[in-house]
């Protein structure tokens, strides 16, 4: 990334958004919890397990980090 | 994980109307797309990297009936606007946060207006956008990117671009980005005009243009 540092704004400490950090190997079973179908999602795979996350809940997070499968990972959007 | 050892992130700005990144330990400052550490003790550095998937609920219970989700519990005034904006996802308009466009070092490459949303196939430092609209849903194109051939697929139902190296079946580093974020991480980046060969439902409805200006769907 080439950056601006005039122009760019970084905050010298916290963070901007509340990172998401679910506890290891947490998930719930998609279809149970009812979302309309046409929800977007991202998923990926760990340590040979799936994951969803929601787009929309991740527009603000930004970052889901935590471990599944008994390895670290970390989601950026 | 960096040498062993696992540090935490979180978003601690924005630079080109894009989020970067710090880790907890060091205060290093990354780029949230390439995974490339650009100041702090750990610059230089880069962070493993992978594609992810992204789809519908639709789509994603049928391949995998079972699919685990991972929800967040936090509530706030700013996620809820967040939400709302992002309401209409991947083919929306989507919108550039007041602010951003200030930190953003120069004008977006005027290729394609800034906020096109595409697929963005990443090979090394080199790059290769195309746009939402070259595939029509359920089609599929076929290009030679880096001497290798690529193909491209777009969802019937969700819509979404996912690039496959034909000679493998393995997908390439991709995102699925808007323009703006594409070209500012990979300054001249190519961008997908034509497919080279167009395959499947789309053989006589995809554009053998990019879409002009301005004409994604709109919120």
């Amino acid at each position: 990334m080439r950056i601006d540092r005039s122009r760019a704004f970084i905050s010298k400490r916290g963070f901007q958004f509340v990172p998401l950090r679910p506890a290891p190997d947490a998930g719930e079973s998609l279809e149970a919890v009812g979302l309309a179908p046409a929800t977007e999602l991202l998923v990926f795979e760990r340590g040979g397990h799936k994951r969803a996350l929601v787009m929309r809940e991740l527009s603000y997070h930004h970052i889901a980090q935590g471990e599944l499968g008994g390895l670290p990972y970390l989601i950026s959007f | 994980m960096i040498d062993g050892a696992v540090h935490w992130f979180g978003v601690c700005g924005v630079s080109n109307g894009l989020a970067v990144m710090a880790d907890e330990e060091t205060r290093t400052y990354w780029d949230h797309m390439t995974g490339e550490g650009f100041q702090g003790p750990l610059q230089g550095r880069e962070l493993e990297v992978w594609a992810i998937r992204i789809t519908t609920v639709e789509v994603a219970l049928r391949e995998t009936p079972d699919l685990a989700l991972i929800r967040s519990s936090y509530r706030s005034l700013v996620k809820t606007f967040f939400s709302l904006v992002f309401r209409r996802g991947i083919e929306g308009r989507g919108f550039i946060p007041p602010g951003f466009g200030r930190t953003m070092s120069h004008d977006v490459d005027p290729r394609l207006d800034a906020l096109v949303n595409g697929l963005g196939v990443i090979l090394g430092k080199a790059g290769k956008f195309y746009p939402l609209g070259i595939v029509e849903k359920g089609g599929s194109l076929r290009d030679v990117w880096q001497g290798r051939p690529l193909t491209i697929e777009r969802g019937a139902v969700d819509g979404v671009l996912f690039a496959r190296w034909e000679d493998t079946l393995e997908p390439p580093m991709q995102l699925l980005t808007r323009w703006y974020g594409f070209s500012f991480t990979y300054p001249g980046c190519e961008l997908a005009t034509a497919p080279a060969v167009v395959t499947e439902a789309a053989a006589h409805e995809v554009p053998l243009t990019h879409p002009p200006k301005g004409d994604t769907p709109r919120a």
